[in-house]
């Protein structure tokens, strides 16, 4: 990431910080490829911000009501800072329009991102790493044998960040560019053309056997469902809920009960779903979640010209009529 | 010491022939269509990939799937019947590392020492554990600091250690002892240097881990900081509660049991994992939660981890695989907890 603006992040949340606020961002974990949320309550905590190109959690599943009353966040008193890359921004914009977040009480602070490493493909590349850092758009690491290497930051990004879709944040407080001409060229050089992986899908026996070879992997720990900022009923979950003498859903994990689990997720969630691609990346099992949602997303703006998080002034499709509007 | 041989990598295919007249499933590391490491059955030799970190879901699963059917009932014409179907095949785990192998002796004591659960023993005698000592840790192990040697063979029954073109090969328990016969022209004596081989890997293992630490007594001051809920706070806070860690922990052993009615009048009782992320886990039937909040459902994990069993059993409920880290989704580190815990323990002993 480019140096002058965790510098400069930082110097402005140490200028907005008042007591009562909560600022989320991000610092180091311990392990070399792993940086994870962070979140501040006192101004000292600031110095351990770090924002680096393993940044990869989307932050604005810690916007939402439920996980504010669980970290105690001042509701009435202090505001919500929080760091973004232009990508999340789009999350947060359809938690604002799903009226998840108060608009008043929230600092967005925005910076220009150079892409997000995949871990999963860096780790085919280089194995396990003892060290790695980033510098313009070469990465150095040491293995854990000690040995070193580099190799270019292109080849490494996750694929959203290789469609290029992040080049400009739709709403913020504060947005910070390190260099804007190095800027568009590198995004010109990431650009490759959205595509759509799941043409077979308009198949039905096709799409029948990636489902069920999918979702019979799933073992139902629930990441995909607390990850996601769509996702925001969390303790009133239908899955969570015990209703005698069983639950709305059997704990068994097999394909028909796993179907059942991901099909009301998805008709929860696909019209807010921005297509952060978070379910996917956290699934322990590899299971291609992203697959369905883009899918259905393109279905959303060919009929309904609706792209979840674009804009927090028309309500989503699903949720909304308009007077004299035709019945499909 | 025990007798060593060697088994040259020729005679692998071989030597798991041999095993598959007694043992019909083995169960290996191998890949996925990903390419991602994956414990699963192996058919064929090749399948096998000896060379890589462990695989992120631990071989927990094959001694105590996720689902398991406990028996099946059904009332009919004013009888009630039950009835156990479950019949174990005679499985092989092959190639499990030394923080796999320890994970397995936790769980047995679990699940065999205040009663004995015979699910779980039904499985675990018809299984031949075979270890292997580990020369590719990833960067979020740290088993030497659990006190896992990283060519340990305790908890297997065969013990391997790779030695370039032949396996070292140690037979440990009665159960393997009484197979060495049929092994009798695979096995060839081992030479003088062969005795030194395990040092000089757990030397090397040991040089390749990303950090090595001391936790010491961490268990006696742990009780006394119970109360300091911001030290769990730093954790919990950006804790999503996905029970990702719980399901691809190896010691993870909680489960809950249910009841599927599979028509009007039979069905069958069945348990699956449990975890204590989940906000149901310690829901009471009167609607009282005595873990509500996230940040005692996190100290509940780690405590059992560090604490509890150690009362318990005497054993660390945690083998330093690493596994929680590499799956959290929002980059939890355990390493962090366990070092920030036993800093403040040994302040608070002070």
């Amino acid at each position: 990431m480019i140096v002058e603006i965790e510098e400069n992040v930082k110097k402005l949340l140490k200028k907005l910080f008042k007591e009562n606020d909560i600022i989320i961002s991000y610092r180091n974990s311990g392990i070399p490829e792993i940086t994870t949320p962070f979140i501040i309550r006192s101004k000292n905590e600031i110095d351990y911000i770090s924002i680096d190109n393993f940044c990869v959690n989307n932050l604005s599943v810690y916007l939402s009501k439920f996980q504010q009353s669980e970290i105690r966040m001042p509701v009435n008193k202090g505001r919500v800072i929080v760091t973004a890359k232009p990508c999340d921004t789009k999350s947060i914009i359809q938690m604002i329009s799903d009226e998840q977040i108060d608009k008043d009480k929230l600092i967005l602070v925005v910076y220009e991102c150079d892409g997000i490493i995949d871990t999963k493909r860096l780790k085919r590349v280089t194995g396990e790493l003892r060290q790695i850092s980033v510098s313009d758009d070469e990465v150095n690491f040491t293995k854990l044998s000690g040995e070193d290497g580099k190799i270019s930051l292109h080849t490494v990004l996750r694929d959203k960040c290789l469609e290029g879709s992040c080049d400009v944040p739709y709403f913020f407080d504060y947005y910070f560019v390190g260099n804007e001409k190095r800027f568009k060229e590198r995004i010109k050089k990431r650009s490759r053309p959205h595509q759509l992986p799941v043409q077979n899908l308009k198949n039905k026996a096709e799409l029948k056997r990636i489902v069920e070879e999918e979702l019979s992997k799933c073992i139902r720990c629930n990441a995909c469902r607390n990850i996601c900022p769509a996702c925001f009923c969390s303790e009133r979950c239908i899955f969570d809920k015990p209703k005698l003498p069983v639950g709305f859903i059997e704990k068994e994990v097999n394909l028909s009960e796993n179907l059942l689990y991901h099909l009301i997720r998805f008709y929860h969630v696909f019209p807010n779903c921005t297509g952060c691609g978070e379910c996917e990346r956290v699934c322990p099992q590899g299971i291609k979640l992203s697959l369905f949602y883009k899918y259905i997303n393109e279905i959303l703006v060919k009929e309904f010209g609706f792209s979840a998080g674009s804009t927090d002034s028309v309500r989503q499709p699903l949720l909304s009529y308009r007077l004299g509007e035709d019945l499909v | 010491m025990e007798e060593q041989y060697r088994l040259f990598k020729n005679d692998l295919n071989k030597f798991l022939e041999i095993l598959r007249k007694s043992y019909p499933k083995i169960i290996g590391p191998s890949l996925d269509s990903e390419e991602k490491e994956i414990f699963k059955e192996i058919t064929n030799v090749n399948e096998l990939k000896l060379d890589r970190t462990i695989p992120l879901k631990p071989p927990k699963e094959f001694l105590f799937p996720q689902s398991e059917e406990l028996f099946k009932f059904s009332f009919k014409e004013r009888k009630f019947d039950l009835k156990d179907e479950n019949f174990f095949e005679k499985q092989v785990l092959f190639a499990l590392r030394p923080c796999d192998l320890t994970a397995i002796k936790y769980t047995d004591t679990f699940f065999t020492s205040n009663f004995i659960d015979v699910y779980y023993s039904a499985k675990r005698e018809n299984s031949l554990i075979i270890g292997i000592a580990c020369e590719y840790p990833s960067n979020k192990c740290f088993c030497t600091s659990m006190g896992v040697s990283p060519v340990s063979s305790k908890g297997s029954d065969i013990f391997l250690t790779n030695g370039g073109t032949f396996f070292l090969v140690e037979f440990l328990t009665e159960k393997a002892l009484s197979m060495r016969e049929q092994f009798a022209g695979l096995l060839k004596e081992a030479s003088l240097e062969d005795a030194t081989l395990k040092n000089r890997i757990e030397k090397r293992t040991r040089s390749l881990l990303l950090e090595e630490f001391d936790l010491g007594k961490v268990g006696e001051g742990i009780e006394r900081i119970y109360e300091k809920e911001e030290l769990f706070r730093k954790y919990s806070d950006t804790c999503v509660m996905c029970g990702a860690c719980t399901f691809d922990c190896p010691t993870c052993t909680c489960f809950d049991v249910s009841d599927k009615f599979l028509d009007k009048d039979s069905g069958k009782r069945y348990r699956t994992w449990d975890s204590c992320s989940f906000y149901n886990f310690s829901l009471h039937a009167s609607g009282y939660n005595p873990r509500s909040r996230k940040v005692e459902r996190l100290r509940q994990r780690i405590m059992h981890k560090f604490n509890y069993t150690v009362k318990q059993f005497n054993l660390w409920s945690c083998v330093g695989c690493g596994r929680c880290i590499a799956v959290c989704p929002v980059g939890i580190n355990i390493k962090s907890i366990a070092k920030d815990l036993q800093r403040e323990a040994s302040n608070e002993n002070k």
